[in-house]
């Protein structure tokens, strides 16, 4: 991890318009009202995340879903946000152990390769039941959010001055259909 | 009422003042709630996003002293009352503002810096470092030493009496290696068949993929177990033996601990400085409206101040234009009452004792005109007196002779008879001033006239009104004629029948809240020296051959009908400047 001072804390804040184009990677299958939709962030060099890591730095990434059920109104919002689900990754190396772990909730997962780690670190699965009754048709929305370097608290003031900080890719729009 | 009034603007600025701090405290105690609970957590700043919607209060704050300050400008290029002052004050209270804020907010950063400094000292990390690599180094003493074990011949020697004496093979393990907590054998079904040791750390499902040797790592509870298997055959059956070494309690979420503490003390050495600038971001962000706010409350507060000073100074302007009457509204228990009161009482005295002056100026002036009346009565009672005795003596003595006396006598009585109704008459005149009747008139053309008349007859002297400004006012235009035929009477006649000038202009003034024409006649003459000064106004007071002496003091009674006023300056041979004030929007109700 770099050392930052005055200088190039402001070069660094005044450099960091420029934006990284990251890429969600959205399979969607609907079987029975049970959407399954797999996650999976792209175009990301692993290297900075492993980097971020072996100088003992958590990683961290968000991914986020939004539901909408589709309506034939006519109107500035065509259709009604039905559920909105975000679940947070945190990738660790833990040198004593030797391992890299994922801590999402409550549960860990322990990995010993960096590949296996970072394919699970960068994939998510949601899985929902759509409303029986309802014959409208579904699409979802979803977002990744990537931050290699989790600054800890207090430093997490610092966020909003690096907007190098997060990777945050598009919203990519998926229709679910049976 | 009028109080009422005055306080209305006041009271809305404290409100102001008071809801702007009211939303000041707010988004202090909405940052301190919500975002600073957020950093504690260690959470995403989402919500620091919010704080750009309180901005709105510094902007605002900036623009209302911006305002404030661009009407001091105004009120100090108008060189309103109190605006000098008012300056004074406003960079007084800033400046104490800010010297209250500085040390405050240098302190409370020198304070949080230092503390980080002692939190993060360089012994911190080297202990923390430390500490990290001395779990490391225990986790691979342990492994490597079960993975010795498990691997050598001993075990496998061991391991021959499983079905012999399993708890001596137990006993055999532990006092070669006690370290292990363990020892599972699986048939090659994976199916248990022997379990030795903590059977709480045991039930282990043999996972095919982890192979002979392999460390494996599982938790159960605060404890970390390292599981090893090796395979071994005995009469010809294949076994695997499972050994299991449970870590001290704690050991991985210790070893954790110390990894995020060196985590959090790595971003400490790279990121303080920054840390440092966006405290002091921060702090300024919350500093700042503060500060506005307090400059913004010294305009009000220094307005509150200066408002009595104001007022005086109006005032005095007041009674310096000869108004009396006016007196200052004070607030009861204000600082500056005794002052007000002061002055309203030397402002009451002041007209008092003018009143009397004026009273007894009076008294003298009719003593005056009484003695001179005396005196001018009596001088042509003396040739009446001797012509009637001379009649007399003719007419006792010489009555034949009578008429060789008799014509002039009576000549001489008759002519001071007329003397003395002309006396009478102009003394009438002064006493009983005729009521002045008011038009729309313009007094350029008014002077025009008149000075025609004289440069026809007084080509010597050099007549320049081109100072005279095309001003309209109500007076009377007879009274006017009188009172500029006087003064520029005296003027030629200060000039001796010499080549000399008389300048007149006329200008529009502003007087407190009245507009003034202001005339003014400049001769070249004569001057006077300070004893005619202190006389000329005076009835009968004359430096003419048969002056009558009332001239000045009929002008001076006429602009006073008019509520103007006359003064003049006067250089012993230099010449004479007479000034006269007169209201421009006088209406006619005033006169009478």
């Amino acid at each position: 991890m770099r050392k930052i001072n005055f200088i190039s804390f402001i070069i660094l804040f005044l450099s960091s318009l420029s934006l990284h184009a990251q890429v969600t990677n959205v399979v969607a299958s609907l079987n029975n009202s049970k959407a399954v939709i797999h996650l999976h962030l792209s175009d990301i060099s692993p290297d900075e995340i492993l980097k971020s890591l072996s100088e003992n730095q958590t990683a961290e990434i968000t991914f986020e879903l939004r539901l909408y059920k589709k309506t034939e109104k006519f109107g500035l919002s065509p259709a009604i946000l039905t559920k909105e689900i975000s679940s947070v990754q945190s990738g660790r190396w833990i040198p004593v152990t030797e391992q890299y772990t994922i801590s999402t909730g409550d549960k860990t997962f322990y990995y010993k390769k960096s590949e296996p780690f970072l394919i699970s670190f960068l994939s998510e699965e949601f899985t929902f039941t759509l409303p029986e009754s309802s014959k409208a048709t579904y699409y979802c929305v979803t977002r990744i959010r990537l931050i290699p370097l989790k600054f800890m608290a207090p430093f997490n003031l610092l966020e909003p001055f690096f907007r190098n900080y997060s990777r945050t890719s598009p919203w990519t729009r998926v229709e679910l259909t049976g | 009422m009028i109080k009422k009034k005055i306080r209305q603007p006041v009271l809305a600025g404290v409100l102001s003042i008071l809801l702007l701090y009211i939303v000041l405290i707010l988004m202090i105690l909405l940052f301190a709630g919500k975002i600073l609970s957020d950093i504690s957590s260690g959470v995403s700043l989402v919500k620091l996003r919010y704080l750009a919607f309180s901005l709105v209060l510094p902007l605002f704050l900036i623009t209302s002293i911006i305002i404030n300050i661009y009407r001091l400008i105004k009120q100090r290029k108008n060189k309103a009352p109190g605006a000098t002052f008012k300056t004074k004050l406003l960079i007084f209270f800033t400046f104490i503002s800010l010297l209250s804020s500085i040390p405050q907010g240098i302190l409370a950063l020198s304070f949080i810096n230092s503390a980080m400094e002692s939190w993060f000292s360089s012994g911190f990390g080297e202990a923390m470092h430390g500490g990290l690599q001395i779990a490391i180094d225990y986790n691979r003493l342990v492994s490597r030493e079960i993975k010795s074990f498990s691997g050598s011949h001993i075990f496998e020697n061991i391991l021959d009496q499983m079905f012999t004496s399993p708890d001596r093979m137990w006993l055999t393990v532990k006092s070669i290696h006690p370290m292990i907590d363990a020892l599972e054998i699986f048939d090659d079904n994976g199916n248990t068949i022997l379990i030795l040791g903590d059977d709480r750390i045991t039930g282990t499902v043999l996972n095919p993929s982890i192979g002979e040797g392999t460390i494996s790592r599982s938790k159960q509870g605060d404890r970390s177990i390292l599981k090893i298997r090796r395979n071994f055959s005995k009469d010809g059956i294949r076994y695997s033996a499972v050994i299991s070494t449970v870590l001290p309690d704690n050991f991985d979420t210790n070893a954790s601990n110390i990894t995020r503490t060196i985590q959090l003390f790595s971003q400490f050495q790279n990121l303080h400085s920054a840390f440092f600038l966006v405290l002091i971001f921060f702090f300024t962000y919350f500093s700042l409206p503060i500060l506005l706010l307090s400059i913004l409350a010294s305009f009000l507060l220094s307005d509150e101040i200066i408002k009595p000073v104001v007022h005086l100074e109006e005032a005095i302007s007041r009674v310096m234009e000869g108004d009396y009457s006016h007196r200052i509204l004070s607030k009861q228990k204000d600082d500056l009452a005794n002052l007000v009161n002061s002055f309203n009482r030397m402002v009451a005295e002041l007209e008092q004792s003018r009143q009397n002056l004026v009273q007894n100026e009076k008294v003298s002036a009719w003593q005056e005109i009484a003695q001179r009346m005396a005196h001018e009565i009596k001088n042509p009672l003396t040739p009446i007196k001797l012509s009637a005795q001379r009649i007399l003596k003719k007419y006792s003595k010489e009555p034949e002779s009578l008429d060789k006396v008799l014509a002039p006598s009576i000549a001489a009585i008759i002519a001071e008879v007329e003397n003395l109704t002309k006396l009478i008459q102009q003394f009438r005149d002064f006493a009983k001033m005729p009521v002045p009747h008011p038009v729309k008139m313009n007094i350029k053309n008014h002077i025009e006239q008149l000075v025609t008349l004289y440069s026809g007859s007084f080509s010597e002297i050099d007549m320049d009104i081109s100072g005279v400004k095309d001003i309209s006012l109500n007076a009377d235009p007879d009274q006017l004629k009188s009172i500029f035929s006087n003064l520029i009477s005296n003027a030629v006649e200060s000039l001796k029948g010499r080549k000399g000038k008389i300048s007149i202009r006329a200008d529009e003034i502003v007087k407190g809240n009245s507009r003034y024409c202001r005339i003014q006649i400049q001769d070249t003459g004569t001057g006077m020296d300070r004893d005619m000064k202190d006389k000329i106004f005076n009835p009968y007071f004359t430096t003419k051959d048969g002056g009558t002496g009332l001239g000045l003091p009929i002008v001076e009674r006429m602009i006073a009908e008019h509520k103007g006023q006359i003064w003049f300056e006067s250089e012993k041979g230099v010449g004479t400047t007479f000034f006269i004030d007169l209201p421009i929007e006088l209406r006619a109700g005033v006169f009478v």
